[in-house]
């Protein structure tokens, strides 16, 4: 997988999703899926788009020709461009483009929240920011985990989590979930304050070095997708 | 922006309640989305600030981990944020069931038409949801799709949003004192939570 | 790995609940009385029985903690060489959140001795470990320089060392456990069987294959077995959490299928009772008992039924929530560490309730339920 130079890797992903608003026709977005899916190829997130593409965006497609070809079109609503179906056709291709831009550039940073921390202080945020978001994705796998354990406990009791039952025990379920994270946020500030961690840093200066070439390189790939869609 | 300690922790925390609660509507087999509760909670336990950046970053998570339509919806989180915290700060919208009904239905109209936008110039005008056979509805009766858009969210985000507005509300009623009483702030107490 | 020679200055609290350990343990690291009293900087560690509050949560896996924690880059490595000798090697590649309690106590006690602290307490996270586990991790600290502080509930189940023991004493109104057998289950206590079952989370990977059990009315048994061996799942079958792959369950001679409704025949106690406590009030809890304040008189609780469950300290909330799975009534109620936080005393008051005429199963690594008729299950297969 590419290492690229952080802000190399957030432009690019911004301006792939601003290619695909760029382009005008199904031509041009089509041109710039290309691009995308050789990011999605060069990132390595490639299960992920195709489970966007099939079980997120399918539902949208559908959604889209219903009301750009059947309703829109029975009560002489024009879509901004093209005809009723190809605009559907179109604002699907376009979100699915946005999804795998998006896609390749936040998937691999969650995978690794120690990339992460970095490429969000080289980008440009501020340090205790960056600490919150990698915390937090950190901790995601204990809340699912508490969460779970909350649900089991409930049912063990013989509550049913369905339906309109489920929703009237929400918030009973929630309680000791928030109960818990306030208590667990006391408890960390503390280990925070006590052991000083916010003060320090990882041993290795720099986990990874960027390579500045292939940065470069998908600079001018992104920029050249950009210009085909908006040409195209 | 400077937060305490205390504030960076727990705001990690509600960031991954977002995700972690979000993802957890299929359990409960009905089409609500519970991706706010942790941005109503930090508004109201934490401030303005903690609640916008709870509310933000918990959609960038999602998005990654979730689905990437979150990314777009961001916006949305920061209004509801802001809309939480002036109305339990200015109006103690929080205190009683009598109140926080209306700001749930307010909060819902809100969210719709701010998403409004989005749904529009990103998403061609459908949503994924129930909102779309509004939307299909008030097409059929010769509405422009923007105003269609507007409108279905005002009808559908209501639903949603007093949901989860009164789910927040009375997890933050039934939550331990001395627990809750480590985060005591103005707004916590003039909505009678502590 | 050395072992033998004590090289850390040990000091051991040895008490009952309430006894003031935990005041003492945090005041030696120079942490305040309370967490939340205001932020303090010390050059102590203290471990307490939520292990994972001692992580610090900003590294993706236990061995970036340690380069995270660690006083430098050699005390990294002899922690890591260390977490390996202790058969924790594996840990290392793995996020500190996705470990068991045992898991995270051994991961966190090493971080914590990788920083170089002058003093380290250690707050009854150890009653989490394994006896084997516990053993070897002790042998490790004795190797160690600075002062070693420990505190643990029911300490002479494995120390049997008497220097630098100090015994300390129950404040005078602590809660106790009166044995009160009139409040143990109003429904008869029921026979279950569990006929030819087996089950597999994923295609392939067995967890419970062809298990053949049967718990007599009234008898209280113990379920060991090494981690994967599916105490967990067999548990969760029988109390209807889950729908077994295939078998049988059956409750005085008939045939059920608990997983239709989960909690009708099999009530079950979780290890950790903060998250099986859903109400204000420790009376409101107890609601389903037909005498709440006599259930709450006999675990001690009588001078909480208005306090909201979550707001008291462990050992209580372990009490209520042990309770409140009494008060459910069923025939048959699983107990998963139900000694956790409680000292010797009232685990043998707790005993004699829970013991009198119920049918159920203990899971559990303390040795105070040994003389109870012991189920094995078989470790996962290997190869």
């Amino acid at each position: 997988m590419l290492d690229l130079y952080p802000p190399a890797r957030l432009l690019s992903g911004l301006l792939l999703v601003t290619a695909a608003f760029l382009a005008k026709s199904r031509f041009a977005i089509e041109l710039v899926y290309i691009g995308v899916l050789l990011a999605v190829w060069a990132t390595n997130v490639g299960m992920a788009h195709l489970r966007f593409v099939t079980f997120i965006s399918t539902p949208l497609l559908v959604a889209l020709l219903f009301i750009w070809g059947v309703i829109a079109a029975a009560n002489h609503v024009p879509p901004p461009h093209h005809s009723g179906v190809d605009y559907a056709v179109f604002s699907w291709l376009r979100i699915v483009v946005c999804a795998g831009a998006l896609q390749c550039l936040l998937v691999p940073l969650i995978e690794q929240p120690s990339h992460l921390k970095l490429f969000l202080e080289k980008s440009g945020l501020a340090g205790s920011l960056g600490t919150l978001i990698v915390a937090s994705i950190i901790f995601l796998p204990e809340v699912r985990r508490r969460l779970r354990q909350i649900i089991d406990a409930r049912r063990a009791q013989g509550y049913s989590l369905s339906g309109l039952r489920g929703i009237r025990d929400l918030p009973t379920l929630l309680m000791p979930l928030v109960s818990s994270l306030l208590d667990s946020a006391t408890k960390r500030a503390e280990f925070w304050s006590h052991r000083g961690v916010l003060e320090r840093t990882q041993f290795k200066g720099s986990p990874y070095s960027y390579s500045t070439q292939p940065s470069a390189l998908a600079l001018v790939l992104t920029i050249a997708t950009c210009a085909l869609g908006y040409f195209g | 922006m400077k937060f305490t300690t205390q504030q960076l922790t727990l705001m990690g925390m509600l960031i991954a309640l977002n995700v972690a609660v979000g993802g957890i509507v299929h359990a409960i087999k009905l089409p609500i989305f519970l991706d706010a509760i942790g941005t109503i909670v930090a508004a109201l336990v934490m401030g303005l600030a903690p609640g916008i950046v709870v509310g933000i970053a918990s959609f960038l998570i999602a998005a990654a981990v979730l689905n990437p339509v979150y990314v777009w919806f961001i916006g949305t989180q920061a209004v509801i944020a802001v809309f939480v915290y002036l109305f339990a700060s200015r109006f103690s919208a929080f205190k009683s069931i009598g109140r926080v009904i209306p700001t749930g239905i307010a909060l819902g109209i809100i969210a719709g038409v701010v998403s409004a936008p989005v749904i529009v110039l990103v998403f061609g005008g459908v949503a994924g949801s129930g909102r779309d056979l509004i939307t299909a509805g008030l097409i059929s009766t010769g509405q422009q799709v923007y105003k269609a858009v507007i409108l279905s969210g005002a009808a559908s985000e209501p639903v949603d949003k007093l949901l989860q507005t009164l789910a927040a509300f009375y997890v933050l009623k039934s939550l331990p004192k001395k627990v809750l009483g480590q985060f005591r702030n103005a707004v916590l107490e003039k909505n009678g939570f502590l | 790995m050395r072992t033998g020679v004590l090289r850390v200055n040990l000091h051991v609290l040895a008490g009952p609940n309430f006894s003031g350990r935990t005041h003492r343990l945090r005041v030696s690291v120079g942490l305040p009385s309370n967490p939340g009293a205001g932020p303090v900087y010390s050059e102590g560690a203290y471990i307490g029985p939520d292990a994972a509050s001692a992580f610090s949560g900003i590294a993706s896996t236990v061995a970036a903690e340690l380069d995270l924690m660690a006083a430098d880059r050699v005390s990294a490595k002899r922690a890591m060489r260390a977490l390996e000798d202790l058969g924790f090697g594996y840990c290392l590649g793995l996020n500190p959140f996705t470990l068991s309690g045992g898991e995270q106590v051994v991961a966190a006690v090493v971080v914590a001795t990788a920083s170089g602290p002058k003093r380290l307490a250690i707050d009854c996270a150890l009653e989490q470990l394994s006896a084997d586990a516990r053993t070897r991790l002790l042998a490790y600290l004795t190797t160690l320089d600075g002062h070693l502080t420990i505190a643990d509930n029911r300490l002479d189940e494995w120390f049997h060392g008497r220097e630098g023991v100090e015994e300390l004493q129950a404040q005078p109104d602590s809660p106790m456990i009166h044995p009160d057998s009139s409040v143990t289950s109003e429904s008869r206590p029921s026979r279950v069987e569990v006929i030819d079952l087996s089950h597999s989370y994923v295609k392939g990977r067995s967890v419970l294959t062809g298990l053949n059990l049967i718990f007599s009315a009234g008898e209280l048994c113990r379920l060991r077995g090494p981690n994967g061996s599916g105490k967990s799942t067999l548990s969760k079958i029988m109390c209807g959490l889950i729908k077994p792959s295939s078998g049988e369950i059956r409750v005085d001679g008939r045939v059920v299928k608990p997983w239709l409704s989960p909690g009708k025949y099999v009530s079950y106690h979780f290890q950790n009772p903060d998250y099986q406590l859903f109400t204000n009030s420790v009376r409101l809890q107890l609601s389903q008992s037909k005498d709440p304040t006599a259930l709450a008189r006999s675990f001690g609780l009588e001078s909480h039924l208005d306090d909201h469950p979550l707001d008291l300290p462990f050992v209580l909330k372990k009490r209520v929530a042990i309770a409140s799975a009494l008060a459910r009534s069923t025939g048959y109620l699983i107990l998963d560490e139900p000694t956790l936080g409680q000292d010797r005393i009232s685990v043998i008051n707790q005993n004699r309730i829970i013991a009198y005429g119920l049918s159920g199963l203990v899971i559990s690594h303390s040795e105070m339920f040994s003389g109870l008729r012991e189920i094995t299950l078989p470790g996962p297969p290997r190869g």
